[in-house]
């Protein structure tokens, strides 16, 4: 067996088992993590029916309906095709192929790559987030999943969503050491480099850095607040003083309502106490109060409905809000030391910090988050 | 073929690159084993047996003196493997003198162990789709967000967790049949 075959054989193998060794040592962890890690799954997506009209002169259509359920082996079902049908292409009036792969060479030579050649092109069902289910072109330099350059183009509206150097993570390179003042600068350079209008987007952050990369992030704002559903996040290294791009990502959310904000931040405090108490009996503490541009989800609910389940998945609507974020915790906290999942579930409300989106417009609890947020 | 180079060529910002040392060394390591086993196993247990040396070396790349040579360490590796692989297949050779090799101290045992449950996790995985052992190694070996793998793979986020859990269901049942509590 030639040696290139053989190493790749062997790689293949190892690489399995060291993926399995950190599978073994994450399971470990699970029963101290267990809190913390039905944290992460609630922070996701869920949401609360407080059928509130606003108690002023004006009333207003509620926002929050019930949510769906779904069991997992409703998923599958639930979960559409992969595949797009040639009858959904021409229903949904998606860019040609030729058009999508334009938009990304023009991309690309943006980003100072040139137009190189284009081996593969796929369209797509959603990946991530809101565009779940709808569908974008794939745009790769080489063939290979992990290897060469790759742009996503939303098949509707033509708009670039995702680039991604697959292949920089594996250099090794060095990064140059650079000043915020350069990192603030090379902020805004990628910014013009990416097309952008002036003052659309509002630099929120330039002096991200990990070991790897540096980040920056742009965002629209709306009433003072960023939206992060609408921005655009950067992370980059710079070597032999060349700014080279690792991933860059816009959101262009069109689910964002720029609902009119009538509640007052005293109204919205004392709607998220009453339901706090609903939850506890211990004595809460306001730890935050500030306006948020939040997703509607379903944690509260799912929490009042005790329906912590790993095998069930709770669907709201896809709206984003003005809301008002309150932040309550408890000074009085019991250690957990329960062993079943109701006793978690009870020992979560009574005790774990919570922070309610309370809507800016009704009143309604329309989401919130439990505890720390933890990213999976 | 690389046979003579120090552990400290293969250190990379604090970590062993050991993609680069199975790159370097598996034609050697090949060599070597098969040599060692002289036709008492098949293909398929001697490149089983290669892995497991690079894996082991990778578990325990804390240990490792960095200035000594790289080979010394596979060699004696490799003789403790092929020495427990004889033990459970019931086969009695005297193994030849490796010059040079350096022992290995790791408990032989708890290489045992761990490589049993790796056996039942292995297991679990052969059976899965190509898909979900994309999705294990990305999330588990890359260390990649459920996001990055989600857009990656052209998947929904959902998708990969409702995979990520059925992996997870799947291993914990072979566990169990191998008589792990509880699946772990």
């Amino acid at each position: 067996m030639g040696d290139r075959l053989l190493s790749d054989k062997i790689w293949d193998k190892v690489e399995m088992k060291i993926a399995i060794s950190h599978f073994q040592e994450r399971e470990k962890q699970i029963p101290k993590m267990k809190i913390m890690q039905m944290v992460a799954t609630f922070v996701v997506c869920i949401g609360v029916t407080v059928g509130v009209v606003y108690a002023g002169y004006t009333v207003y259509e509620k926002v929050w309906k019930e949510p769906k359920i779904y069991h997992e082996e409703e998923m599958q079902s639930h979960l559409p095709s992969p595949e797009i049908s040639e009858e959904e292409k021409a229903e949904e009036n998606l860019i040609t192929e030729e058009v999508a792969k334009q938009k990304a060479l023009d991309v690309l030579e943006k980003l100072g790559y040139g137009r190189p050649e284009i081996k593969k092109i796929d369209l797509n069902r959603g990946y991530s987030g809101e565009k779940e289910n709808e569908s974008y072109y794939m745009v790769k330099t080489r063939e290979g999943y992990e290897e060469g350059l790759m742009v996503l183009i939303d098949s509707k509206t033509g708009e670039f969503t995702y680039f991604s150097d697959m292949e920089l993570k594996y250099k090794n390179l060095t990064l140059d050491e650079i000043s915020e003042e350069q990192r603030k600068q090379i902020a805004y350079e990628v910014y013009d480099t990416l097309g952008f209008q002036e003052k659309e987007y509002e630099l929120e952050t330039y002096n991200q850095k990990t070991d790897r990369l540096y980040g920056c992030q742009f965002y629209k704002k709306y009433h003072g607040v960023y939206n992060k559903f609408q921005g655009i996040t950067v992370g980059y290294m710079v070597v032999d003083g060349k700014v080279l791009y690792d991933t860059i990502n816009i959101y262009h959310s069109n689910h964002y309502e720029d609902n009119e904000i009538k509640l007052s931040k005293e109204e919205a405090q004392q709607i998220a106490i009453e339901k706090e108490k609903e939850l506890s009996d211990k004595e809460s503490k306001i730890e935050k109060v500030e306006l948020s541009i939040e997703r509607m989800n379903s944690v509260i609910y799912q929490l009042e409905n005790n329906m912590i389940d790993n095998d069930i998945y709770v669907e709201t609507d896809n709206r984003i809000r003005n809301v008002w974020k309150i932040t309550i915790d408890h000074e009085d906290k019991e250690i957990f030391r329960g062993i079943t999942q109701e006793e978690q579930v009870q020992w979560m409300k009574e005790n774990s910090k919570k922070t309610y989106f309370v809507d800016g417009t009704t009143g309604e609890i329309i989401g919130g988050e439990i505890g720390l947020r933890v990213t999976s | 073929m690389k046979t003579n180079h120090l552990i400290k060529m293969y250190i990379e910002k604090g970590q062993l690159d050991i993609k680069k040392i199975v790159e370097d060394y598996s034609g050697y390591v090949y060599t070597v084993v098969k040599n060692s086993v002289k036709g008492n196993l098949t293909q398929e247990d001697i490149e089983e047996i290669i892995a497991d040396i690079f894996f082991v070396l990778w578990s325990n790349q804390e240990k490792l003196e960095i200035d000594k040579p790289l080979n010394a360490y596979l060699v004696g590796i490799s003789r403790n493997l092929i020495k427990e692989k004889y033990r459970k297949n019931k086969i009695t050779v005297s193994l030849e003198e490796q010059e040079g090799y350096l022992t290995d101290n790791r408990d032989i045992s708890m290489i045992c162990e761990q490589n049993e449950k790796m056996y039942f996790i292995e297991k679990a995985l052969k059976s899965m789709k190509k898909i979900d052992m994309q999705i294990f190694k990305r999330y588990y070996y890359a260390s990649q967000k459920v996001k990055e793998i989600a857009k990656e793979l052209n998947i929904s986020e959902m998708q990969v967790k409702t995979r990520l859990h059925r992996i997870r269901n799947k291993i914990k049942k072979e566990m169990k049949k191998g008589g792990y509590e509880n699946g772990r």
